[in-house]
């Protein structure tokens, strides 16, 4: 494969969109695992689909429209949360379920034949663009910076908001860009693993950093190197077997924490 | 001179629920004041009405004469035990170091070598000192209930609020938890929300009784009467544990029930 590495772009471009994807799973993967955001991001990534499929009717990029619409039910699911008139739990299959929905009727009505939308679905690292890489870059690039910058602010936040909220840290504005980070990175992760499969991209390399640490900042470095370790030996794995690599990446990744999760069990024990 | 807080007919309601209804009080600075009251009965909504987390209905909250919003930077708060997710990823040092942290946002900010010596400090007055590298996991119930009244000093207040400090915790630790309240006290307002009746008679200046209302405000002396009366029922006293009876049983008579939702009323009550 390595040969074939330094041959073909279309592997550049996946590997580098492992990486990107591998860095945005270790901070925001994290950060959801212990905030218990897991369901909510799902909710995210599934209304995306709307913003396919409008990106393919009104003819722009549809991983723009992915980015606008995660973007729209982020706030929206994060303000009706706050307003605690109705449960999370009925807001997020209410988008997850209306975004999936849109994304079809967009696509039924675009003319002419309808794309083969299972890249978006279920992920297809193989077929990454350009453009693909330059906005997942950016957006790894805002995600990055955000945690970086406000560490300490996120670690308060994360481990007691309300105590946070007491002490006059700004935890609304945190709350909000949470979410917007969230958005930023479900649309880095759509080409990887596809929107059907990114919870498990999201949560598979954090919960798995978390048997081996309990230290915030270590356990966000772990996370980044599992991701990296499930996408790169995910993509060689579906390039040698020839099976989809969204798919292979999942199964790997899942596979990885249900022997990490044995084997730390054993250790105790 | 201005009370520590000042509670002016205060109505909370989640929705169209009541949860607290024309509560009015007043803490004066220094005293050690216990709230009691049913589950359900508003005791924790009242400590979040204090610190601005949830909205009066009406009324309102005055902190060292400031509203709730403006005042609650003099309030350190300890929350209930269980409202902590224990399993977070964070050491000892790294929890009292999160109450350095002061309003807005803190873009590129490190906690330096003086803020973790300044950690030691407040982790020396709850005597856990020896636990600042341990991560909170490893920490049994008492330790950590020290820790977050630790974190609550951290943040220099002049008026402590905690939530049930003792609920978790076993007799010995809870005996360590009202000894530190003790010698806090004597620098610090405190308010107590708690179950605990070896708290209510042993420890506070004045009791508070809430059953969405107002029942009781005076001396820390709980009779059979008050008991009934704050619990809308017959109630049966178990200390500690060990179920004997402590109070005999009432019938309810004269028992006036200001709330509507609890579903346990109509029966006895274990407290």
């Amino acid at each position: 494969m390595f040969e074939a590495l330094l041959e073909y772009r279309f592997l550049q471009h996946a590997l580098l969109a492992c990486l990107l994807a591998s860095v945005v799973c270790g901070f925001i993967g994290v950060a959801i695992v212990e905030k218990k955001l897991v369901m909510m991001s799902g909710g995210i990534a599934h209304t995306a689909y709307g913003g396919v499929g409008l990106g393919y009717l009104l003819g722009f990029e549809p991983i723009l429209g992915a980015a606008a619409f995660a973007l729209l039910a982020a706030f929206a699911i994060g303000t009706v949360r706050r307003g605690g008139h109705v449960h999370t739990d009925v807001i997020i299959a209410l988008f997850w379920s209306l975004g999936m929905a849109l994304g079809i009727a967009f696509i039924g009505f675009a003319p002419g034949y309808p794309p083969d939308m299972s890249t978006y679905l279920f992920g297809n690292i193989l077929t990454v663009t350009r453009l693909d890489l330059q906005i997942m870059a950016g957006f790894t690039a805002i995600v990055a910076a955000l945690v970086i910058i406000l560490f300490n602010d996120w670690k308060a936040y994360l481990f007691d908001g309300q105590f946070s909220a007491i002490l006059g840290l700004r935890t609304t504005l945190l709350e909000y860009l949470l979410l917007a980070l969230i958005a930023l990175t479900v649309v880095v992760l759509i080409r990887v693993a596809g929107i059907i499969l990114v919870i498990a991209l999201l949560t598979a390399p954090a919960a798995t950093a978390a048997l081996f640490t309990t230290r915030l900042e270590t356990r966000m470095a772990l996370a980044i190197a599992f991701g990296c370790l499930f996408c790169l030996c995910g993509l060689w794995l579906s390039y040698t077997i020839n099976i989809a690599s969204g798919a292979t990446i999942i199964m790997l990744s899942s596979a990885v924490y249900g022997l990490a999760y044995l084997a730390r069990r054993h250790h105790i024990e | 001179m201005l009370p520590a807080l000042h509670i002016d007919h205060l109505s909370v309601h989640y929705g169209r629920t009541p949860a607290l209804t024309d509560v009015c009080l007043d803490v004066a600075e220094g005293e050690f004041l216990g709230i009691m009251g049913p589950n359900g009965g508003g005791k924790s909504t009242l400590l979040k009405a204090i610190l601005g987390l949830v909205p009066p209905t009406l009324g309102s909250v005055q902190i060292f004469g400031k509203s709730a919003l403006d005042g609650r930077s003099n309030v350190g708060y300890v929350p209930q035990f269980s409202a902590v997710d224990r399993r977070f990823p964070i050491s000892v040092t790294e929890v009292i170091m999160t109450a350095f942290l002061k309003r807005g946002l803190h873009p590129f900010f490190r906690f330096s070598s003086e803020h973790k010596e300044r950690a030691q400090e407040y982790l020396r007055r709850v005597s856990i000192q020896h636990l600042a590298h341990r991560q909170i996991a490893a920490l049994s119930g008492g330790e950590f209930q020290r820790l977050l009244i630790a974190r609550a000093l951290a943040a220099e207040p002049r008026m402590l609020l905690l939530d049930e400090p003792t609920a978790s915790i076993d007799p010995a630790s809870r005996e360590c938890v009202y000894e530190l309240l003790g010698d806090i006290n004597r620098s610090m307002t405190i308010v107590l929300v708690t179950h605990d009746l070896f708290a209510i008679s042993a420890k506070v200046h004045a009791l508070a009784c809430l059953n969405q209302r107002l029942v009781y405000h005076g001396e820390p002396k709980l009779t059979p009467e008050l008991v009934n009366r704050m619990y809308c029922c017959p109630v049966d006293l178990v200390a500690h544990g060990v179920p004997h009876r402590v109070l005999a049983q009432h019938e309810g008579e004269g028992c006036t029930c200001h709330s509507a939702s609890a579903p346990e009323k109509q029966g006895e009550k274990h407290v």
